[in-house]
């Protein structure tokens, strides 16, 4: 008969794969002034994320193009925002922004504005947008304008990354007459502290 | 002032139960509905309205002296309240309540490990404790046990369990591994269970059966208590552990694979929860569906071919693992080649042949209970989030595998959508889990979902098949197919409900169980 012992004596040898490592360490990095300005995350080969980066490194504290791997993100941002919640405002896929999502409200924090993004054979954008109601609005005007949507909301990520205001959702196409590259369905998305205790 | 309200519940009732409720938690901790991190308690995946299941409010207590007065204040006020433990039951309704205005009780501060026993290998946890939270525990600690996680990394212990959730070591039926549970009642008074019944007992953890009728099961998919403790018993690290997958060529293969597997399964020469994936779970971690076709419809079968060749992926992939001392599991592992060499074109696949491939990394961690996130690449395969779980149960049986596969698929093609669905392998049965993926931006889409998951329940209770969990929004559907002798199952359901929570206020509508007077109808 083996005995427990030993079973678990030599289970102690075996091999633990590490897991991959990505540079994500403006969000684990030493926390700024008290001025919350946000992080910026996009994720490598989704259309617009270029564009929103450059766009958004004036006013984000950190901002990056880079491929994720979802469970190591999740990671540094359980340890990071368990010592300081801070905004965060992302264009990534589906899954990351549902994860993201999750953990904001372990942290206090809340979703402030989601937008989704489908491409669409015929060269169209089809822009769901979700957030204060001014903010939307705006957005709408300017993606209708412009077609570099990606440099809009990195142009905006202050405005979207304030929580507050009366949340409300618009719907709409913009056509930009030319194939996407990358990606075709993907989510640009905020989370912020909130200040909590509210009375009713 | 809160829009939303419980139902038959005034403003001023309410009002009063949340000030009540404050001074048991502190102000910080009770939270309305007209603050934002209420929408963290918002069920946005599923093919309904997010507004069908909107919470009022969310309370959460840090200890279980705090959820008892929260209970007993709940009890006084008429106020419906739904227990969250980690709160991430995606596919499944998140964390949002059975329906609109009740108050989440969400336990996530509750996220003590209390204690690991080495010697008897166990462990006592509290609600909040998440699967990274327990695992980052035990490597802190370098006790020589596993525990065992969903494919959902960011879920935990005690919420999977309760709603008999499963995981992909040795270990991986949780409820089996759970023994010992600390209830608190609807009128706010905390009972143990089992051994834990007795004063200064050490074997609560230790023997699931106690004294008398074993009710343990009594507290899971059910609104009869909130669990504010459980024990569970731990997997030792095995000296030796092998993964392996065996990649299948064609989908009729489904019939042989599963017609072997059950005598290695049964015999425990493979110990573990297995698996057997279709094409397309695999596929969403390497691409998406746009890159294959811009129209509606499901993917066709040559296309499914292609997709397979790419990526070198089977049309259906069985993953497990041996575990034990190394001269057994290599014993073992030549029983399980020859067996799975049988089968036509079979590609037998180790760890070393399969080097950075993600699927077959992250199957392996979850067989040695490594909690991560990869398997949510599937949301990536439609995009748009929308997600919910068809969970029918099978006999592990060929015939009975191919005839749910084909069904589903059949009705999944229906509606529009792509068969994306896996067999957990239990002892005797198959848990056979689609994933529904839809663009939940997309009202046609959703609706389409909502109806096909309708229908999947009728034609899988029509063939004798019944789901073994179900999301929020088809607990009534699901529990009515249970219907056998006059509903004689769901009317003792709701008979206990009465007996032992008689103001029907612990999570209505759980599973299909309502307090008395309360129907699915009047809810809605
Ligand atoms: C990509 C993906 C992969 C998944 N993989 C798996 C998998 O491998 N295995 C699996 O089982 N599921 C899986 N799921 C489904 C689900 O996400 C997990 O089961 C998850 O663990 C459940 O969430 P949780 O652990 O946070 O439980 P919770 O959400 O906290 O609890 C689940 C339910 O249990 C009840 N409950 C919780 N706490 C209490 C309490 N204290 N008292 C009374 N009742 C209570 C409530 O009804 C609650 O809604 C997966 C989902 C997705 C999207």
């Amino acid at each position: 008969m083996i005995h427990r012992r030993q079973l678990l004596a030599a289970g102690a040898g075996l091999v633990v794969m590490t897991p991959l490592k990505i540079p994500l360490t403006f969000i684990t990095g030493a926390i700024g002034s008290a001025a919350a300005s946000p992080d910026v995350l996009a994720e490598s080969g989704l259309a617009g994320s270029l564009e929103l980066i450059s766009a958004a490194r004036e006013n984000a504290r950190a901002a990056r193009v880079s491929d994720i791997d979802s469970t190591i993100l999740i990671g540094q941002l359980s340890k990071a925002w368990a010592r300081h919640p801070r905004p965060l405002f992302g264009m990534t896929r589906s899954d990351v922004a549902v994860l993201v999502e999750a953990l904001a409200r372990d942290h206090g924090m809340a979703v402030v504005y989601r937008g989704w993004h489908d491409h669409r054979a015929d060269g169209s954008v089809h822009h769901v947008l979700h957030g204060d109601a001014k903010a939307v609005a705006m957005l709408k005007r300017q993606f209708n304008s412009t077609g570099s949507f990606g440099k809009i909301l990195g142009e905006q990520i202050t405005v979207l990354t304030a929580s507050g205001g009366r949340p409300e959702s618009v719907n709409f196409e913009v056509a930009t007459g030319r194939q996407p590259s990358g990606r075709a369905r993907f989510v640009s998305w905020a989370v912020a502290p909130v200040e909590t205790a509210t009375a009713i | 002032m809160n829009a939303k309200l419980p139902r038959g519940v005034s403003k001023e009732q309410f009002a009063s139960a949340m000030n009540a409720m404050r001074k048991v938690v502190g102000n910080q901790w009770v939270i309305v509905d007209d603050n934002p991190l209420i929408a963290g308690y918002m069920d946005t995946y599923s093919a309904a309205p997010v507004s069908s299941t909107a919470a009022s409010a969310a309370v959460c207590p840090a200890s279980v002296e705090e959820v008892q007065q929260i209970v007993k204040i709940a009890h006084s006020h008429r106020i419906p309240i739904w227990s969250i433990a980690t709160g991430r039951n995606f596919a499944y309704g998140g964390p949002a309540p059975r329906s609109a205005g009740q108050v989440v009780l969400d336990l996530r501060r509750m996220n003590r490990v209390l204690e690991v026993n080495t010697e008897l290998g166990y462990a006592i946890v509290e609600p909040g404790v998440g699967y990274v939270d327990f695992y980052n525990y035990m490597q802190k600690h370098k006790l020589p046990y596993w525990i065992d996680c969903a494919a959902n990394g960011m879920g935990g212990v005690m919420g999977n369990t309760l709603d008999h959730g499963v995981g992909y070591t040795a270990y991986g039926d949780h409820l089996l591994m759970q023994c010992g549970m600390e209830v608190v009642m609807s009128d706010g008074s905390l009972m143990r269970t089992g051994m834990g019944a007795l004063p200064n007992s050490t074997c609560f953890p230790l023997y699931k059966y106690g004294y008398g009728p074993y009710i343990d099961g009594l507290f899971t998919q059910s609104n009869f208590g909130v669990v504010t403790k459980i024990g569970l018993w731990l997997m030792p690290e095995p000296p030796a552990f092998k993964p392996f997958k065996v990649q299948f060529e064609s989908e009729d293969d489904l019939y042989q694979a599963t017609e072997l597997m059950l005598p290695l399964k049964i015999n425990m020469i493979i110990p573990n929860a297995a698996i057997t994936t279709h094409l397309l779970w695999e596929a969403s971690l390497f691409t998406t569906k746009h890159e294959w076709s811009s129209g509606p419809g499901a993917l066709p079968q040559s296309t499914l071919r292609r997709i397979a060749e790419k990526f070198d992926i089977g049309m259906w992939n069985f993953y497990a693992a041996l575990y034990g001392m190394p001269e057994v599991v290599e014993e073992n592992w030549k029983l399980v080649e020859a067996t799975f060499q049988k089968i036509k074109g079979a590609k037998i696949i180790l760890g070393e042949d399969r080097k950075g491939d993600p699927s077959f990394d992250y199957r392996a961690r979850l067989m040695r209970g490594e909690p991560n996130l990869t398997e949510f690449s599937l949301l990536n395969w439609v995009g748009g989030g929308g997600h919910i779980n068809f969970s029918p149960i099978s006999p592990a049986s060929g015939d009975d595998a191919m005839k749910q596969f084909h069904m589903i698929r059949q009705v999944c093609e229906k509606y529009g959508f792509d068969y994306i669905g896996e067999f957990v392998i239990g002892w005797r049965e198959q848990h056979h889990i689609l994933m529904l993926m839809f663009n939940r931006y997309d009202a046609d889409e959703s609706k389409r979902a909502h109806d096909c998951f309708a229908q999947l329940i009728d034609d899988a209770a029509a063939q004798g098949y019944g789901e073994y969990r179900t999301n929020l929004h088809f607990m009534d559907a699901i529990a009515e197919t249970y219907n056998a002798n006059d509903g004689a199952l769901l009317k003792m359901h709701r008979r206990v409900k009465r007996a032992l929570d008689p103001a029907g206020i612990l999570a209505p509508g759980k599973n299909g169980i309502w307090p008395i007077g309360e129907t699915p109808e009047t809810e809605s």
